[in-house]
C-alpha cells in the first residue's frame, strides 16, 4: 500500500511537472519575432533543358512537366526540367524507395518506403517537395516483410485519401487507405486476385477488378458493376470527370471501351470501338473525357474524339492533360502542346 | 550405482538453491518492473485529463480545449470529460457578442500616387512558429478569387492564382463539406458572404444576416467586422469573405474571447498608409508548432495593421508568391482544395 501512495506521487509529480512546462513555456502567448526581407530568386531560364540518362527505369513528370524522375540503379532521382539540376531523394537512414507516384495539380510527390525502424523494418507512406527538397512522414503503414511489394496507389487530391496496395506473395493483396486525417484504414477487398484499382476523384469510392473471376467492385457502399460483354474486361482508368473506362480485351490489346459514371447504370454506358487494338499503356483519358491513344510505330499521339493528331519524332515517354512528353533520338526531353 | 547420481542431484540442489533465489529475485523485479509501468500507465492516464481539464493550468487547459475542439474529429476529446456550457466558459463563444465595432473607413489613408510593389517577408526567430507575409502597397490590387468550379470541387489557392493571373494569393474563406464519406469533403462550397469584383458569388446567410468578413471598397479600403451583403454594397465594397475572429479595428486589439488552441493561421490586414498585408503561419510540425489567435493578433498589429481578420487556417494554410508555394502547408497531399482564395492581381 506504501509502495503504492509512493507511485501515485510519482505519477503526480511527473503529470504536474508536465503541465507546467507545458503551461509556462510551450503555451505561453509569444508573439517576438524579426522580419527578414526575402528575395525571390527568379528563374530566367524558359525552355527545358533536360537529357535522359540510359538505363532509366519508371520515367515520369510532374503535373505541369517541372520536374522529370527516374529510378537508376534503384535510386530515385528528380531532375528540374529547366535548371536541368539533378537531386536524389535522400535515403541516409537506409530506405529503399518501394514505389511512387506524382500527385496531381502540385510538386509533390508520394512514396512508399521501407524503412529500418528502432531495429524493425517498417513500410511508410511519405511525401517528397522538390523545391525544398524535404520528406514529411504522413502515415506508418505495416511490417515489412520479405517479398513485399507496392503493386499500385491511387490517389485523389480533392477527396485527400491515398489508396496502397500492397502484396507479399503468401498473404496476398492488401489495400490501406489513409484519409486527409493521417488515418489509416484496412479496405475489405472482395477479389481473390487484385487486379488495378482507381479512386474516383470527387467521391471517396475505390473501383477494383478482380483478375481471375473477371468481376469489378465499387466500394462505400459495396457493390459489383456488371457489364454486358462476352470478352475478358480490363480496368483501364478514370478521369478527372470521375468517367471510369473499362476495356475489351483482345488477346492482349484493347480493342473496345465501355465508359461512364458509377452512378449510371452500367448498361447505359457508352462504347467505343478501336480500329485498331492497342495496348493499355497508350490509351490516355483526358480531364476533358476524350480518349487518346498513342501510336509508337507512326509516332503520333491521336485524340479519337476530336480526331486531333499530334505527330513527333523519338520515344513517348508520357501523355499529360495539356502535353505530351518525348524523349526525341538525342535522348533530349521534349514537350509538344496538346492544345 | 546410485551414488553418482544421487551425489549429483544433491549437489545440483545445493548450487541451484541460490540460483533459483537469484532467479526469483530477478523475477520479482520484473514483474515488479510491470506492475509498476503498468500502474503510472493506469493512474497517469486516469488522472491526466483531470489535472488538465480541472487543474490550474489555464494556458495548458485553453490551448487543449481549443486544438480539439477546432478540427471535427478531435472534438471528441472535450466534449469526453467537460460540459458544452464548461467548454463554453474555456475558450469563450465562437461569436463575441460584445464587440461589434467595425472599421471607420476614414482613418485608412491611401495615397493618390499608386505604388505596385509587392515585398516579401519571413516571420523568424519565434521559438513556437515560422510565417510568411506579404507587403501589397496599393491595396486595388487585392481581390477575391474562386474556384473555376465552385459546387463541384475546389481547387488550391495556387490554382486558383494562376487561373486569374495573380502574383500572389493566401487561402481565404469559411467553406462547408458535402460528402457521404466523412472527412472527404474536396472544398467546393463557400460558407457565409463571398464578393468578387463587385458581385455576389455566395451569400449563405439569412436575409440581412450579418457574419465576421472583410471586405475590399473601390478606394482600396479594407473593412472588418460583421456587416450583411446590403451594408457592404451601401459601403461600396467589391471583394469580400467571411471568416473570423476580428483581430484589429481601427487600430486597437479586439478582445477575442474564443481559443482556438494553436495550430497553422491565415490573416489579411491593412495598415494606416492602405497597404495590405496578408501573412501566413506554419504549423503542426516540429519546426513550427502554430499559433494562438492571440499571437497572430499581436503579430499583425505589430506588423503595422489598424484593421486585421483571421482567415481560415489549420490544413488550408497556404501562402503562393511568384510561381511557388512559400509555406509549408499541413495537408499530407500540400495545398488543400478549397473554394476562396485573396488574390493580388
Amino acid at each position: 500500500m506504501k509502495k503504492l501512495i509512493v507511485w501515485a506521487m510519482l505519477a503526480l509529480m511527473l503529470e504536474i511537472s508536465l503541465l507546467y512546462i507545458l503551461n509556462n513555456f510551450v503555451f505561453k502567448n509569444s508573439s517576438e519575432f524579426n522580419s527578414k526581407k526575402v528575395e525571390v530568386k527568379k528563374n530566367s531560364i524558359d525552355s527545358i533543358n533536360v537529357t535522359i540518362p540510359s538505363d532509366t527505369e519508371n520515367i515520369d513528370l510532374s503535373y505541369e512537366g517541372k520536374y522529370l524522375t527516374y529510378f537508376k540503379e534503384k535510386k530515385l532521382y528528380i531532375q528540374d526540367t529547366k535548371t536541368g539540376k539533378v537531386s536524389e531523394i535522400n535515403t541516409k537512414e537506409n530506405e529503399t524507395i518501394m514505389y511512387y507516384k506524382w500527385l496531381e495539380g502540385r510538386d509533390l510527390i508520394a512514396v512508399v518506403e521501407n524503412i529500418k525502424k528502432d531495429g524493425k523494418e517498417k513500410v511508410q507512406l511519405i511525401t517528397y517537395n522538390p523545391l525544398s527538397f524535404s520528406k514529411t512522414l504522413v502515415k506508418e503503414i505495416c511490417k515489412y516483410e520479405k517479398n513485399m511489394v507496392v503493386n499500385n496507389m491511387t490517389t485523389s487530391v480533392l477527396t485527400n485519401v491515398f489508396y496502397i496496395n500492397m502484396n507479399n506473395g503468401n498473404l496476398g493483396n492488401k489495400v490501406y487507405r489513409i484519409d486527409r486525417n493521417d488515418e489509416l484504414t484496412n479496405i475489405d477487398i472482395k477479389a481473390s486476385n487484385l487486379g488495378n484499382m482507381q479512386v474516383i476523384p470527387h467521391e471517396d469510392r475505390l473501383i477494383y477488378e478482380d483478375k481471375i473471376n473477371d468481376k469489378f467492385f465499387i466500394t462505400s457502399p459495396n457493390k459489383q458493376l456488371i457489364f454486358n460483354s462476352n470478352k475478358k474486361l480490363a480496368l483501364l482508368g478514370i478521369d478527372k470527370k470521375d468517367v471510369i473506362y473499362i476495356g475489351e480485351i483482345n488477346g492482349d490489346k484493347i480493342s473496345s471501351i465501355f465508359y461512364g459514371k458509377v452512378d449510371e447504370d452500367t448498361s447505359t454506358w457508352n462504347k467505343v470501338t478501336l480500329d485498331l487494338s492497342v495496348d493499355k499503356k497508350d490509351l490516355y483519358f483526358s480531364d476533358e473525357s476524350e480518349i487518346l491513344i498513342n501510336d509508337n510505330l507512326k509516332g503520333e499521339v491521336r485524340n479519337i474524339t476530336t480526331g486531333k493528331k499530334i505527330e513527333y519524332e523519338g520515344k513517348l515517354i508520357k501523355i499529360k492533360d495539356e502535353f505530351i512528353a518525348i524523349m526525341d533520338n538525342n535522348g533530349k526531353l521534349v514537350y509538344k502542346s496538346l492544345k | 550405482m546410485n551414488k553418482y547420481g544421487i551425489h549429483k542431484k544433491n549437489s545440483e540442489r545445493v548450487i541451484s538453491k541460490p540460483n533459483s533465489n537469484r532467479k526469483n529475485k530477478k523475477k520479482l523485479r520484473f514483474t515488479n518492473m510491470i506492475f509498476f509501468t503498468i500502474f503510472e500507465l493506469v493512474f497517469i492516464v486516469c488522472t491526466f485529463p483531470f489535472l488538465l481539464l480541472y487543474g490550474p493550468f489555464e494556458n495548458a487547459k485553453r490551448t487543449f480545449v481549443g486544438s480539439a475542439m477546432g478540427t471535427m474529429n478531435t472534438q471528441y476529446l472535450a466534449t469526453l470529460f467537460l460540459s458544452e456550457e464548461k467548454i463554453n466558459s474555456i475558450i469563450g463563444k465562437s461569436s463575441s457578442d460584445t464587440e461589434n465595432e467595425t472599421t471607420n473607413i476614414s482613418n485608412v489613408k491611401i495615397s493618390k500616387i499608386r505604388d505596385d510593389s509587392i515585398e516579401f517577408y519571413e516571420i523568424a526567430d519565434n521559438p513556437k512558429y515560422k510565417g510568411y507575409y506579404l507587403i501589397v502597397k496599393d491595396p486595388t490590387r487585392v481581390k477575391i478569387g474562386v474556384s473555376s468550379k465552385l459546387q463541384t470541387e475546389g481547387e488550391t489557392t495556387s490554382q486558383i492564382a494562376k487561373n486569374n493571373d495573380a502574383i500572389a494569393s493566401v487561402n481565404g474563406g469559411a467553406f462547408v463539406d458535402k460528402s457521404s464519406v466523412q472527412w472527404t469533403g474536396t472544398g467546393a462550397f463557400p460558407d457565409g458572404i463571398v464578393m468578387s469584383d463587385g458581385k455576389r458569388v455566395w451569400n449563405s446567410l439569412e436575409k440581412d444576416g450579418k457574419t465576421d468578413l472583410f471586405g475590399i471598397t473601390k478606394e482600396g479600403v479594407l473593412i472588418v467586422g460583421k456587416y450583411s451583403e446590403n451594408q457592404l454594397k451601401e459601403l461600396g465594397v467589391q471583394e469580400a469573405l467571411s471568416f473570423g475572429p476580428t483581430l484589429v479595428v481601427n487600430g486597437k486589439e479586439t478582445n477575442i474571447t474564443v481559443d482556438g488552441g494553436i495550430a497553422p493561421r491565415t490573416a489579411i490586414g491593412q495598415r494606416e498608409d492602405g497597404a495590405i498585408i496578408l501573412m501566413v503561419i506554419d504549423g503542426r510540425s516540429l519546426t513550427s508548432l502554430g499559433a494562438t489567435y492571440k499571437e497572430v493578433q499581436e503579430v499583425i498589429y505589430k506588423l503595422g495593421a489598424i484593421n486585421a481578420i483571421n482567415l481560415d487556417g489549420g490544413k488550408s494554410t497556404t501562402l503562393y508568391y511568384d510561381g511557388e508555394v512559400r509555406n509549408t502547408p499541413s495537408n499530407s497531399m500540400g495545398e488543400r482544395t478549397i473554394p476562396t482564395a485573396v488574390i493580388v492581381k
